[in-house]
């Protein structure tokens, strides 16, 4: 359940993605400048309507992390493309087969960047499958 | 003191009016009408809550602001230019939801060179509700007829007095 306070700080910070695609000039590649305008605004886009029908609230105090993150490492860094992280390199692929103790979960949940939340691929558990939501 | 003030307001506008008219329509900075040319520290940076200042050589009417606001709405790439009308609603009839309404007031304000606030934006519903705001926001009034207030005033001055009188 959405409430008045988090639906206008996502429009708030939806209208502040809007406002830097029309603003936005490339630094590094002053020819680009038309593309990452329009990358920007797809990436908004696409993204706020994939996660529109999130309604856990700290899923959603989250997303919402990420949006502000990328918009201020944008901004700093004048580059509008996230930066990928890969696995730790301590850490193996997953694997179903080999038992995972719950201080490796953590550590994974730790390694991953907030920017790239919306990126991220749930693995299909097939015994623990969650209840579907209305 | 009030002739003094009227000297200086014809002094500065008729220092202000030509520069006014070199100055595209759509300058990036937003200076008011009456500005302290001489002050040149001051920062022409945009400020966010500014009064919505007519340009002195924009003569803002009621078709014009209507059919600006319809170039931005065909301009939207979500919206059909067939099916929008005045009164074509955004949720039902076009289909657009709160962000697409979030990405039409950003239009709209880079359009109009104001801000509009949020708690505005959740009001618009159609194309006339965007056009009334504006309308309001720059002191356009040709298209409203004007309300009488003589003969209904005195039917309800007479009523209240007869009111008034009975008890």
């Amino acid at each position: 359940m959405t409430n008045n306070l988090t639906r206008s700080r996502v429009l708030q910070l939806y209208k502040r993605l809007i406002k830097l695609s029309h603003t936005w000039q490339a630094v590094d590649h002053p020819a680009k400048t038309a593309e990452e305008r329009l990358y920007i605004r797809n990436e908004t886009r696409s993204l706020f309507r994939k996660n529109k029908h999130v309604e856990n609230a700290n899923e959603l105090e989250e997303h919402i992390r990420e949006g502000e993150a990328r918009v201020e490492l944008a901004c700093h860094y004048k580059n509008p493309y996230p930066r990928l992280v890969n696995l730790p390199t301590y850490s193996l692929p997953p694997s179903h087969n080999r038992i995972r103790y719950k201080s490796e979960y953590e550590v994974e949940d730790m390694s991953r960047p907030i920017y790239l939340k919306s990126y991220e691929i749930k693995e299909e558990t097939s015994d623990n499958e969650e209840p579907s939501k209305t | 003191m009030l002739s003094s003030t009227f000297r200086f307001l014809t002094r500065t506008s008729t220092f202000v009016r030509p520069m006014m008219t070199t100055l595209a329509r759509r300058s990036l900075s937003f200076k008011p009408t009456l500005v302290n040319l001489n002050d040149k520290h001051r920062q022409s940076a945009m400020i966010i809550n500014h009064i919505p200042v007519r340009q002195s050589h924009v003569h803002y009417t009621y078709p014009m602001i209507e059919s600006r606001v319809m170039l931005v709405l065909r301009l939207f790439d979500k919206i059909d230019g067939d099916a929008l009308q005045l009164d074509s609603k955004f949720a039902q009839d076009l289909g657009l939801d709160s962000l697409d309404i979030v990405e039409i007031t950003a239009a709209l304000e880079d359009e109009f060179w104001t801000e509009i606030p949020d708690v505005d934006s959740d009001h618009f519903l159609t194309p006339r509700h965007i056009i009334q705001y504006l309308c309001d926001k720059y002191d356009v009034y040709e298209h409203v007829e004007p309300v009488s207030a003589g003969k209904e005033y005195m039917e309800e001055a007479k009523a209240a007095a007869e009111r008034a009188h009975h008890h």
